[in-house]
């Protein structure tokens, strides 16, 4: 069964992330000045929390879908192959992706799509383990994430304020771990985190839903909002919390307690709000289409506004990438994503109702 | 364990005295009276003649026989009620049985949600095998030498509601029960102990695998340099 | 390999029920040959047919023992490997002049309270004598018994000479004989019989025939019927001889085994050849010779008159000294039609067995109680069996002797020849199953010993 709180959330994380995609790489970099400076308002933090968000969705659904096909008769075996087969056809598409959307010297960014291909095989092998080592997993992977960092010299990697590796198996390797855009270190926490909730918040039938993760998430929100405040009113945290500040890249401790505590809180709320009967709105119809076609979405909205830059760029006989984050003022690039996402949607529809299934399908038919 | 008391109501009680000659005559309407309570069966044995269902029981004796018969009747219905009361709690269980089956062959985590569910069926079987013992020695009780009227009744009425073979039934039926919840609990505690086990197995392959990871990230970085 | 020659004499239970467990047991190849001097296998289990409907009685033997809830009972579980379905029988009431007796309250308002406990009292004291499994054991309780006591003793021992009567009465059918000509063992057994805790009765549905027809479908032998053996003796290197006349023809084989299954009184027609086998037989026949008697009165009605007054499968009379009366009917599931079988015995089956066929039809009649005198207008057909000597007065003798010594009456120079008889044990079915599992237990050992010798 589909629960209208996970379609719900995840078209929120997808929306955020097809408009801050847009804004990013259209008009200015996120946080920093540019034309219209929209990004350095306290209205676009929130936008923040899509990636977390959305990771933390990849390990519940993952759990959910384990539960599904247990329950279905499936035998773990199947079950492995499905999820290993699906976590390499999302690597692989993670670097098909890169080379095509963005430059061929871009393949090993390390992205979303190769991070969630990676989580799937990690969940696929630590399934058997009980919920108390995933978490400690998860625990060590963010406390052990600044140690990694400062091993592997991250700001060497981000000087030109994007993450641009050497093609040295050394970096390609300490990108994948802890250097990349979206590393294994500390980013792992989010899934494994959504993998151990997801039986907490959406019980088996017959179960009862436990309060634990909403306690955690806001034990998680107050530690970072304690470090905010403190930071804000002139102090600092202790420097051996490691805390060090709220940013997504590098994804600071701070800022994952505070987005996957905010994660933790919203996702068994909004399993209050939405899934309580089986009304079908027009909220639920459109989170619906988003949710199933994440992965669509994802690769289009790359395609619908980064293609046309290189286009652009070659046909003006530059680099292709001279008109990247400066085709269009911030104000007109969210006005072309709140576009592309009103289009979206009656497209996808369009595509389900013709029996048309996007490339989710064909991760189906290749992996399951 | 707790027991779980079969209903203590006696069934309807008929007594009509009447001399060996006058109970034929009779008879036909002690069974129809005693068809209200259900399916009747009826005995007619040396002189005397009892006629029951599971709700009423008429008895037709002669005057000085009375209080015996009355009370080997009275015995052989509470017998044939507590029986019956085990038989349809044995049959409920059915349904459950070839649910849980297929965890007395294997038990695996998704399964753990159901450990409560099974522990409460093992004790109800169990409760049952209990019930049926209590009552087993009442049922195939060798017959009084030289009889009286009374035992010979009680005799008969046991052998015509083959109480002694439905018991040995039940007693199958139950063995199979106790199987599979014996089985279900051993795997269903297996899986724990190896699930704990574990636990701690997996909290040492974290830690190493951080460990593993520093070592690996130093290197990378290291040979990058 | 060598084949083993075994003949059977007397095809009777004993002799298939010999022939049965030789070739079930058998570990060597065996050849075997059964001699009966009648036209038809079965002895004296017997099941008759009507002519006027197709009603089945039994003619001879009336029921089997059941001691399954003591012991283990072979002949149950022979009737059971067979495949045929049972009938429990049983009958606890004595019509005593015309009233029915059939417990305790019974007798003490017929008899009288005094003739009531000195019931309880005998049952009491014969209980304490023969235990159940005592009972199941049976040489367990003859050797107990004080030696030379007869049965008669006891009942004097019964204070009130209601009591005394009654009991008398309820065992004559069984013991086929007076009480002064049997055993105290053998009279407290059939007494005891009575008591459902130490056996049980039943019978063969269909007919208890069926069990001969099932052992005869499947012993694998040659059958010589209407052979009459006139004569055992020794023959050449260690085997015996049978001589065995038919059609006026004296035939003549050897055989490495002979097992004679007879009663006494047909073993008495034998010629047993050579001083020491002769004098053997002899000593034996004398010390076993203790002929009890039968006589079978059958008579179908047109329809089962006597229920629901009479329901158990069998009741006893006081009549003829005191008879068993059988509703053969209840052994036909569905029967509309309704058959009495009287089983008389001792003095009374020999002094009447002089009468006609319908003298005793009509004896039969007349000793029905009052309530079903009317029974008269129902006859359709009667049948009569006369079974003289037919069992033992007193099996294994007044003196029981070694099982080995009963069963190889001449150990020495004729070890082959061997005696099975249910008047070595109890007079029963049960009995000469169990002499015959001993006599082909006993064969087989031989032949698998001596041919582990030659090899």
């Amino acid at each position: 069964m589909r629960y209208p709180s996970i379609d719900v959330l995840r078209s929120l994380a997808i929306a955020m992330m097809v408009i801050v995609h847009f804004v990013e790489n259209l008009s200015a970099w996120y946080g920093s000045p540019g034309d219209g400076d929209l990004t350095a308002h306290g209205f676009w933090r929130p936008t923040g929390l899509a990636a977390p968000l959305f990771t933390l969705l990849t390990g519940v659904s993952y759990r959910l879908w384990v539960r599904r096909r247990e329950a279905r008769g499936d035998s773990d075996e199947a079950i492995t192959r499905s999820s290993v087969r699906r976590g390499l056809f999302l690597i692989g598409l993670g670097f098909v992706f890169n080379v095509l959307v963005w430059l061929p010297e871009d393949t090993f960014n390390w992205d979303v799509l190769t991070f969630i291909g990676a989580a799937l095989l990690l969940l696929t092998a630590c399934r058997g383990a009980s919920s108390g080592p995933l978490l400690l997993a998860a625990v060590a992977a963010v406390a052990v994430s600044p140690a990694l960092r400062e091993l592997a010299d991250y700001d060497s990697f981000w000087t030109q304020g994007y993450f641009d590796p050497g093609l040295t198996l050394g970096d390609v390797g300490l990108g994948f771990l802890c250097t990349g855009y979206f590393p294994v270190f500390p980013w792992i926490a989010f899934p494994l985190v959504g993998y151990v909730t997801a039986p907490a918040v959406f019980p088996v039938r017959g179960g009862s839903a436990t309060g634990w993760p909403m306690v955690a998430g806001a034990a998680l929100v107050a530690c970072a909002g304690t470090a905010m405040v403190a930071r804000s009113a002139g102090g600092e945290p202790p420097a051996w919390l490691r805390l060090q500040g709220w940013t997504m890249f590098p994804a600071t401790v701070e800022y994952v307690c505070g987005t996957l505590g905010a994660a933790l809180l919203a996702l068994p709320l909004a399993h209050r709000l939405l899934d309580r009967g089986t009304r079908d709105t027009m909220l639920t119809r459109v989170a619906g289409t988003f949710s199933r076609h994440a992965l669509s979405i994802y690769l289009l909205h790359h395609a619908v506004h980064i293609w046309p830059l290189w286009i652009w760029g070659a046909a003006a006989g530059a680099d292709v990438t001279t008109h990247w984050q400066r085709a269009l003022p911030a104000p007109m690039a969210l006005a072309v994503a709140i576009l592309f996402l009103v289009c979206a949607y009656p497209l996808f529809r369009w595509l389900e109702a013709t029996g048309r299934d996007g490339v989710e399908g064909l991760m189906r038919w290749l992996c399951d | 364990m707790t027991h779980v008391d079969t209903p203590t109501t006696e069934p309807e009680l008929l007594v009509v005295e009447a001399r060996p000659e006058e109970v034929a005559g009779l008879s036909a309407a002690a069974i129809a009276w005693v068809a209200a309570g259900g399916p009747v069966q009826s005995i007619a044995l040396h002189g005397a003649a009892v006629a029951w269902s599971p709700g009423r029981a008429a008895i037709l004796v002669a005057a000085e026989r009375v209080e015996a018969v009355r009370a080997a009747v009275l015995e052989f219905c509470r017998h044939d009620r507590d029986l019956r009361a085990i038989e349809a709690d044995v049959a409920a269980g059915w349904p459950d049985i070839e649910a849980d089956a297929p965890l007395a062959f294997e038990f695996r985590d998704r399964d753990m949600d159901r450990r409560a569910g099974l522990g409460e069926r093992f004790r109800r079987s169990v409760a049952l095998r209990a019930r049926l013992a209590r009552l087993a020695p009442h049922l195939d009780r060798p017959p009084l030498h030289p009889p009286t009227l009374a035992s010979q009744v009680g005799e008969r009425l046991r052998e015509r509601g083959r109480l002694a073979e439905r018991a040995g039934f039940l007693d199958g039926q139950l063995a199979v029960h106790e199987r599979v919840y014996d089985l279900c609990g051993q795997r269903a505690s297996d899986w724990a102990i190896a699930r704990r086990s574990r636990g701690l197995e997996w909290a040492i392959v974290v830690l190493l695998a951080v460990e593993t990871v520093l070592i690996l990230v130093d290197l990378l970085a290291a040979g990058g340099t | 390999m060598r084949t083993w020659r075994v003949a059977i004499v007397g095809g009777g239970p004993g002799g298939l029920m010999t022939a049965h467990a030789v070739l079930r047991d058998a570990r060597a190849p065996v050849e075997l040959t059964i001699y009966e001097a009648s036209e038809r296998l079965g002895g004296k289990v017997l099941t008759g047919s009507f002519d006027r409907l197709p009603a089945r009685y039994e003619a001879g033997a009336a029921e089997f023992y059941d001691y399954s809830a003591v012991g283990p009972d072979p002949l149950r579980e022979l009737v059971e490997d067979l495949g045929l379905p049972i009938v429990r029988m049983g009958g606890a009431a004595l019509v005593s002049g015309d009233r029915m007796v059939a417990n305790v309250d019974d007798i003490r308002d017929t008899l009288g309270a005094e003739a009531a406990d000195a019931l309880v009292e005998f049952d009491r004291a014969a209980r304490d004598a023969v235990g159940p499994r005592d009972f199941y054991r049976g040489d367990v309780a003859a050797t107990t018994m004080p030696a030379g006591a007869r049965f008669d003793v006891a009942l004097a021992r019964i204070a009130h000479p209601a009591a005394r009567r009654y009991v008398e009465q309820l065992v004559h059918s069984d013991l086929a004989t007076e009480p002064a000509r049997t055993s105290l063992a053998y009279g407290l057994d059939n007494y005891l019989m009575n008591d459902p805790s130490y056996l049980r009765l039943y019978a063969i549905e269909g007919g208890n025939e069926r069990l001969i027809a099932g052992l005869d479908a499947r012993i694998r032998a040659t059958r010589r019927l209407r052979h009459r053996v006139g004569r055992i003796d020794a023959g050449a290197k260690g085997r015996l001889r049978v001589t065995a006349s038919h059609a006026g023809r004296d035939d003549r084989e050897e055989y490495d085994f002979v097992v004679v299954a007879l009663p006494v009184e047909h073993l008495k027609t034998i010629e047993f050849g050579g001083a020491g086998l002769a004098g053997a037989l002899r000593r034996h026949v004398a010390h076993h010779d203790h002929p009890a008697h039968y006589l079978r009165i059958t008579i179908l009605f047109d329809r089962p008159f006597w229920r629901p007054g009479l329901h158990d499968s069998f009741c006893m009379l006081d009549r003829f000294g005191g008879c068993c009366l059988y509703d053969e009917s209840v052994r036909d599931a569905g029967a509309t039609h309704g058959a009495l079988g009287w089983l008389l015995g001792g003095d009374a089956a020999v002094e009447l067995g002089r009468l006609a066929d319908e003298d005793l039809v009509a004896a039969a009649l007349d000793s029905l109680p009052g309530f079903l005198a009317h029974g008269r207008r129902h006859v359709l057909e009667g049948r009569v069996h006369r079974w003289p000597g037919a069992v033992s007065a007193m099996p294994g003798g007044l003196v029981r002797l070694p099982v080995d010594r009963c069963h190889q009456p001449e150990p020495v120079e004729h070890p082959g020849l061997f005696l099975v008889g249910d008047y070595l044990f109890d007079s029963t079915l049960n009995g000469v199953l169990d002499s015959a599992e001993h006599v082909a237990g006993w064969i087989t050992d031989l032949t698998a010993t001596r041919l582990e010798a030659v090899a």
